[in-house]
């Protein structure tokens, strides 16, 4: 089990009458956090909350052990943040402002021009860095901030909504990165409305819905779901294979059945060993061509979540 | 065959001290005042203008010691140095030029944000955009007029360098003054607007109506003067050299325009700043 970087409990963060997080309790572990929701569910909220950036109305949290708004520049030398909007100097060009935000980050100068280049080596941006960022492309800009965000090496990141605005293939590229710095050992937190780019970048999830939890957990266990589902193909004489549907139906809890010729396509909750589900096929005269286990899509994983939420 | 990526690297080194953070962004405003063309401009023709050329006239003309009235006093052939509106000018362009940009720079990047997520507030960010201001302000008002007292006392021709270097160590303390009391409104105006434009020429302008609206008023009442920020500089360095303000102006009032000048700007930027800071 890896050990709890960010913890919280009974949190509450209200902007005026707008409650924006309510009642939030997390035990985040180490690795690649997918924060999912709507626009409004509270994710850049909680990440502010996390880096002391907004101090919560109730509840506690820790981060890597510290309260944010107690501890609050010790915390921030470890951690980086990449915002959402677009926030880099527009007058710049990335070595300059890297650098600059390394010094301010606690990296001696001497240290922050060869880190500059190497976190932007690292990023993908090669001789453009001599120019001034205003002339960039928003993907560009996205791989400034999150060059920005680990030039000091923070073991925690907060990436918020870190493809918004990107072509296919930068979004690819920004994705590699992240699970890139995912396998330094660092705790990355990646805000997103993309189902399908947290599913395959995240190791842990947590979706929100207007400030409130509605599901958090590793994403294995999301998209196995909490029950043991399989999906199978059973091949033989379409009149045996009719009687076994029947069967099973009868049994069993079958969430989809489909004979087309001699197969018969079935996706059931099964809880028994693999052997007893293919001993009851050949007791049937048939058999077993495909047996795996049902994993959903964090897609179907997060429809299904927000509907038993509502 | 695709290239093998570059991998991550960890960085091994120390962290610094939080007050080093400060430094930092000083440094950021002093590199980005000194790589404007437009700031070096003023500088370099400022200080042909107001230093080079006062400069060589007073090593040139017989002394017997550097004098506070070499300095703000009304110099040879109706010249001066300190005093003299030109340098005023100077000061108005450059601290104009430099402020300009200062906060409203990251009003119009909405870069707030990637200052405030890492370890520095709202105080230590306006004093280092403070400090840094005040550092290139130095090199303007402070450095040469030093650079020019030494000069001064090296080609003296009496033996009293102790009344001298008194006089050095207060010019050091005047300059210092025209390096700060300036900045305040330029930074409470680049607070105000996301233009440097705006702020620039904003900043400027006032100290120029201010001294047109106070030089006009100065007939009817002598304290009108005080409105002109030139004269308030000017008042002080004759009250840093021991000259004493003129007497038809109100020593209460030359109080009330200095705390004009550098309070209320001071708590109006740091009220904008936090503002931003909250909304981050």
């Amino acid at each position: 089990m890896e050990p709890v970087v960010i913890k919280t409990k009974g949190l509450r963060v209200t902007y005026d009458q707008l409650v924006a997080l309510d009642s939030l309790s997390l035990s985040l572990p180490r690795g690649i956090i997918g924060l999912l929701g709507p626009n409004g569910a509270g994710k850049s909220t909680l990440i502010k909350v996390l880096i002391g950036l907004k101090k919560p109305v109730g509840g506690s949290v820790s981060v890597k052990g510290m309260v944010p708004w107690e501890q609050t520049l010790y915390l921030r030398d470890h951690v980086g943040y990449m915002p959402e909007y677009d926030c880099l100097i527009d007058e710049m060009n990335p070595v300059t402002l890297v650098s600059h935000f390394g010094r301010i980050s606690g990296m001696e100068k001497g240290d922050t021009v060869w880190r500059a280049h190497e976190v932007l080596d690292f990023v993908g941006l090669g001789e453009e860095r001599y120019r001034n960022i205003g002339t960039y492309s928003t993907g560009m800009k996205q791989k400034v901030k999150l060059a920005q965000a680990i030039v000091h090496d923070p073991p925690i990141l907060f990436l918020d909504e870190p493809t918004e605005g990107m072509d296919p293939l930068g979004k690819e590229e920004m994705l590699k990165l992240i699970k890139r710095v995912g396998k330094t050992g660092k705790t990355v937190v990646v805000s997103s409305h993309q189902l399908h780019e947290i599913e395959r970048t995240a190791e842990h999830i947590v979706i929100l819905d207007r400030g409130k939890l509605l599901m958090e957990g590793p994403l294995k266990k999301i998209l196995h779901g909490e029950e043991k589902n399989i999906r199978s193909i059973v091949i033989g004489e379409p009149d045996r294979l009719e009687p076994f549907r029947k069967y099973l139906k009868d049994t069993y809890q079958v969430f989809s059945s489909k004979i087309i010729g001699n197969e018969l396509n079935v996706s059931m909750k099964w809880e028994d060993t693999g052997n007893h589900f293919f001993s009851m096929a050949v007791d049937h005269g048939l058999q077993v061509k495909e047996y795996r286990p049902h994993i959903r899509s964090l897609e179907d994983a997060f429809f299904l979540t927000f509907r038993e939420g509502k | 065959m695709d290239m093998m990526p570059l991998e991550y690297r960890a960085w091994l080194g120390v962290r610094t001290r939080y007050l080093t953070r400060v430094r930092a962004m000083m440094d950021g405003v002093i590199s980005s005042s000194f790589s404007s063309k437009g700031i070096l401009s003023i500088f370099i023709i400022g200080i042909v203008l107001v230093h080079a050329f006062p400069g060589v006239v007073l090593v040139m003309t017989p002394h017997t010691r550097l004098t506070a009235w070499m300095l703000v006093g009304e110099g040879f052939f109706g010249w001066t140095y300190l005093t003299s509106g030109v340098f005023s000018t100077f000061i108005f362009l450059l601290s104009a030029g430099i402020t300009s940009n200062l906060i409203s720079q990251d009003l119009r990047n909405r870069s707030f944000v990637i200052y405030f997520s890492r370890p520095l507030g709202v105080t230590e960010y306006l004093i280092g955009k403070f400090g840094g201001t005040f550092v290139v302000m130095s090199a303007f008002c402070t450095l040469p007029v030093l650079v020019n007292g030494i000069m001064i006392m090296a080609t003296q021709t009496g033996p009293d360098y102790i009344s001298s270097v008194r006089i050095l160590l207060l010019t050091l303390v005047a300059g210092s003054f025209a390096s700060l009391l300036f900045i305040p409104y330029g930074m409470m105006l680049s607070s105000l607007t996301k233009r440097k434009a705006y702020a620039g020429i904003g900043t400027f302008m006032t100290y120029f109506s201010l001294t047109l609206v106070g030089e006009f008023f100065s007939a009817s009442d002598p304290n009108w003067k005080l409105l002109n920020p030139m004269n308030v500089l000017h008042y002080s360095f004759e009250l840093i050299y021991g000259l004493g303000l003129p007497t038809d102006i109100s020593p209460d009032l030359y109080v009330l325009a200095l705390i004009i000048l550098l309070v209320p700007t001071t708590i109006i930027t740091g009220i904008r700043v936090k503002r931003y800071e909250g909304a981050v």
